[in-house]
């Protein structure tokens, strides 16, 4: 019994992690336009918050969370990542989030504190 | 006859007995696992190499790009090759226990704007990130990379 919470606790759950940054995308950034001065303070409030949900679930992961707000303009951003890691315990979350202004795209790590 | 072949016999066994021997002693070199070490903190020399790995995104980013014009089809090749390359770089640099993830972005330089933040959650004492920026007139390339270390 200990044995399988062990390793339910040890998977990083994507979708629940999906659930918790999509809600708080959509509390903070909702039908904004893109502001310059106040993109910054939104940034700060969706990964503090996030962060701190993930934090609750208390599961043995260190977090990485990266987010970029972009102005909607006709621009090409292109994004690649490469990995040096466990892939059984370790992985990655992205979400995409778009209104009609704005793009926004986060990226969570999770990587596993032990082998 | 019988001498020779006891001689024959003999010379065998030998052989045999000197590949017997040198089939020992790998076994014997074979050291039993070690006893787990719980170390917390890298040893001095292992501690991430921030200044390595900035010289590596660097001169990565500059070999790709340097004299090039934003393309969008040809864009993603870029960014996977130039990801690709600083982790097979910094991989090089064997620093042990050390987790890697390399992200890069491609931006094109058309006025919009753009804003990161990022936030982490680990152990500032072993963890640590790197990251640079290179640009032209029509590229913005930034790239990070995140070494996390694994007790």
């Amino acid at each position: 019994m200990a044995q399988e919470d062990d390793e339910e606790d040890l998977v990083f759950n994507v979708e629940e992690v999906q659930k918790i940054v999509r809600d708080n995308i959509e509390l903070c950034l909702g039908g904004n336009v893109y502001s310059h001065s106040r993109a910054p303070q939104w940034i700060t409030v969706i990964t503090e918050k996030t962060l701190a949900r993930l934090t609750k679930l208390n599961k043995p992961f260190k977090y990485i969370m990266r987010m970029t707000v972009t102005q909607k303009n006709g621009s090409g951003l292109h994004t690649a990542a490469a990995y040096f890691w466990d892939t059984a315990t370790d992985s990655t979350c992205t979400v995409r989030w778009e209104n009609k202004y704005m793009y926004c795209i986060v990226n969570i790590w999770g990587l596993a504190l032990q082998v | 006859m019988a001498d020779e072949e006891v001689g024959e016999e003999e010379t065998e066994i030998q052989e045999a007995g000197g590949d017997s021997e040198a089939a020992v002693t790998p076994v014997e070199t074979e050291k039993p696992l070690a006893p787990p070490k719980y170390e917390v903190r890298p040893g001095l020399g292992d501690k991430f190499q921030a200044q390595n790995v900035r010289d590596i995104i660097v001169s990565t980013m500059q070999e790709q790009l340097l004299g090039r014009q934003y393309r969008s089809d040809q864009a993603p090749r870029w960014a996977k090759v130039i990801a690709n390359a600083v982790r097979q770089r910094v991989q090089e640099l064997e620093m042990k226990r050390y987790k890697i993830i390399v992200q890069t972005t491609v931006l094109e330089l058309k006025g919009a704007g753009v804003k990161c933040g990022q936030r982490c959650i680990w152990d500032p004492e072993t963890d640590d990130y790197v990251d640079d920026l290179y640009r032209n007139d029509t590229i913005y390339c930034y790239t990070i990379v995140y070494g996390v270390y694994l007790y």
